[in-house]
């Protein structure tokens, strides 16, 4: 057992990051993603297409610009998991790492920011094929309603005042008293059943609304009656989704940087109180935003374990880029002191447990898919094993489960910082795999819809590595940034001894 | 009738040392490490933080039995039903393949066979690694050994390590701060 290292042998203030040693680095991060973005943006606004032309260069870069921002976004809210984690189960091994998970999480708000291109109708067009379909179903129906309507309400009116009629006669001979017991009886029966219809067609008279519904039902019953189709219900989720992640993540790292100044046991005690109920919007929060970007890149399918295999994907390849960031920090002589190889060990194990995880996802939504064979629902999986899109399926297979997996077997793997580190890259660029195996295979088909259809396009793939390398270099240019200000590990934590001479 | 203890055949087991503290045990095993006994192990109330590391044992090799336990599992799982469903009796249904590409179907299977035969593995191979079941050990001879599931720690060493001899381990466990120590002899 190594000695045991008190908060006494580490610097007052913590550890802080040397930003000028990478200035030349940042420089050309910040240089190539900002061009790379910028050049993105510009294909994404300049080139796109009008209903019913051929796709142009800005059509097929949505498709890029998506898979980037997607990419990105589960390793940031990757990093929000652990962070929440960290504080609701009460963890005290990983608090010399649990800065970098904020660090990590902290991109969010950005990822946020680079998500307002969604909001504009000509790149969610080229995504979300279900709006502008949508949007035709009205105009081409519209016209169709108030006549509809008029007739509709002619026959409910004509049915309504024959049984009011019905009513009105019966209780007349009833009154006057004339008919047989037998007869009376019928007449009883058959007074109940007319005031029946009467109540029946008053509660269901025809209004705009119904007939609408009935006539856009008829056209395409996918589409209609929906309640996210109004308002713009998914563009307020993304601002309600925005709101809720930002707020988490800007109140964790607030309360964990303002402990480093004033330690004390207040701050780490209200974010493991309020870690326990950010739990629930994380969640759905992260569901329903990976059904409205890339569930509904097919309208027509779903799949229940949709979120669950997104987030399987996020903590796997956050914990992958966690020990990546701890890894090159120790490197340059960072975090010598607090970070042992029983961190790592104890960072593996978790990497080890979500690759576990999301093969088991991964594995029972194709499998439950591939067995019951619904035309519905294998369509995902047809489009994903037609031709060469096929081998990437295989490759993710063997790539995301089992080279991971007999790696990370190894113990001496998992406390080897290099070695897992590589194994990291190996995750990331796996999960990049895995979202463009998503996202992408949708693009060809979409687009070229109305046209000659294509199952894929060669050419747009530079457009996806400038998207890749414009919000990466970014991102990572925005992290290095926000790197230098506050202590690599929270230097006054409570329990930061008991997290250094951690042993497993 | 009762047979005296001098009447029955005993052959020395080894020596308990009693500890206080969970400190001075931690430091007696690394004495005993660095001395270079063998067989011996300590005993506390509670587990102890980085004992195992002061003790010097190392990793289980029991991991590497179950590896092939589960290895058995996967193949027998695999071998069981492509050789059935797709070599002898080619089962066709719902129009899935019957070649290699078949091979989710099998996936549940195999994974509870290697789950199971893993579980089987550990379970058995550790009996046999720490010799259970047995009905009894000489150690539960020992007055000063009942100490451990109570208050105090306790270090035993056996008569079988190479290093041991009747009166130098006794000294030796002395110097390294023991409390009391015991002789533990067993019935032959």
């Amino acid at each position: 057992m190594n000695e045991y290292i008190s908060k006494k042998d580490l610097p007052d203030g913590g550890e802080f990051f040397d930003s000028s040693k990478v200035g030349l680095l940042k420089g050309l991060l910040g240089l190539v993603g900002g061009v790379c973005l910028v050049a993105t943006l510009i294909i994404l606004f300049s080139f796109s297409r009008s209903a019913g032309e051929e796709p142009k260069l800005g059509d097929w870069a949505s498709y890029s610009y998506l898979f980037a921002v997607t990419f990105f976004f589960t390793l940031a809210v990757g990093g929000l998991f652990w962070t929440i984690l960290h504080h609701a189960t009460n963890s005290g091994w990983g608090i010399v790492v649990r800065r970098q998970m904020e660090n990590i999480a902290g991109l969010i708000p950005f990822l946020f920011a680079l998500m307002i291109p969604f909001f504009f109708t000509q790149v969610r067009d080229d995504l979300w094929e279900f709006e502008p379909l949508y949007r035709d179903l009205v105009a081409k129906t519209e016209p169709e309603v108030a006549p509809a309507l008029k007739k509709d309400h002619e026959h409910w009116k004509h049915e309504l005042d024959a049984w009011t009629g019905k009513v009105d006669s019966t209780k007349k001979l009833i009154a006057a008293g004339k008919s047989s017991a037998g007869e009376g009886a019928q007449l009883q029966v058959r007074l109940k059943e007319a005031e029946a219809n009467v109540a029946l067609l008053t509660r269901h008279e025809p209004t705009e609304a119904t007939v609408r519904h009935a006539i856009q039902d008829k056209s395409n019953h996918l589409l209609t009656h929906k309640w996210n189709m109004y308002f713009h219900a998914s563009k307020l989720r993304l601002i309600l989704y925005a709101v809720a992640f930002i707020l988490m993540v800007w109140l964790l790292r607030k309360w964990s940087i303002t402990t480093d100044k004033e330690g004390g046991e207040r701050l780490f005690l209200r974010s493991r109180y309020w870690s326990c109920f950010f739990l629930l919007p994380f969640g759905v929060g992260f569901t329903f935003l990976m059904i409205d970007f890339l569930m509904a890149l097919n309208y027509e399918w779903f799949s229940t374990m949709w979120g669950v295999y997104l987030f399987a994907g996020a903590a796997l390849n956050s914990m992958a880029l966690l020990i990546i960031v701890v890894t090159l920090l120790r490197e340059n002589g960072y975090l010598q002191k607090v970070v042992s190889l029983e961190h790592y060990h104890l960072m593996g194990k978790l990497l080890f447990a979500f690759c576990v995880f999301w093969a088991y996802i991964a594995f029972s939504q194709f499998f439950l898919i591939w067995y019951a064979n619904i035309a519905e629902e294998t369509r995902f999986y047809l489009l994903r094993n037609a031709e060469w899109w096929n081998a990437a399926s295989i490759v993710l297979v063997v790539g995301h489960f089992f080279i991971p997996f007999v790696i990370l077997l190894w113990r001496p793997v998992k406390k080897n910082p290099r070695v897992i580190s590589f194994v990291g890259v190996w995750c990331l660029l796996m999960h990049a795999l895995d979202i463009y195996w998503i996202v992408i295979p949708e693009r060809a088909p979409s687009l070229t819809a109305g046209n000659t259809p294509k199952l894929w396009s060669g050419e747009a793939v530079i457009l996806d590595v400038i998207a890749f390398l414009g919000v990466g270099c970014t991102l990572a240019y925005v992290f290095l940034e926000r790197l230098k200000g506050v202590s690599l590990y929270p230097c006054r934590d409570p329990r930061l001894n008991e997290s250094i001479n951690v042993a497993n | 009738m009762s047979v005296s203890t001098e009447d029955k055949v005993k052959r020395t087991w080894g020596y308990v040392a009693e500890f206080d503290t969970a400190a001075s045990v931690y430091e007696a095993a690394k004495a005993m490490k660095e001395y270079g006994y063998r067989r011996w192990d300590v005993h506390s109330p509670f587990p102890i933080h980085g004992m195992d590391a002061a003790m010097g044992l190392g990793p289980s090799y029991l991991s590497r039995i179950v590896f092939c336990g589960g290895l058995m599992g996967s193949l027998t799982a695999l071998v069981l039903q492509f050789g059935t469903q797709v070599g002898l009796y080619p089962t066709i249904v719902q129009g899935k393949p019957d070649n290699l590409f078949t091979i989710p179907a099998f996936f549940p299977v195999t994974f509870e066979l290697t789950i199971l035969f893993s579980a089987f593995t550990i379970l058995f191979s550790l009996l046999v690694i720490i010799r259970l079941p047995r009905l009894h050990h000489p150690l539960f001879e020992s007055k000063l050994f009942t100490g451990f599931s109570d208050d105090k720690f306790i270090i035993s060493v056996e008569a079988r390590d190479p290093k041991f001899a009747r009166e130098g381990t006794r000294e030796f466990l002395q110097s390294i701060g023991a409390k009391q120590v015991e002789l533990v002899e067993e019935e032959l």
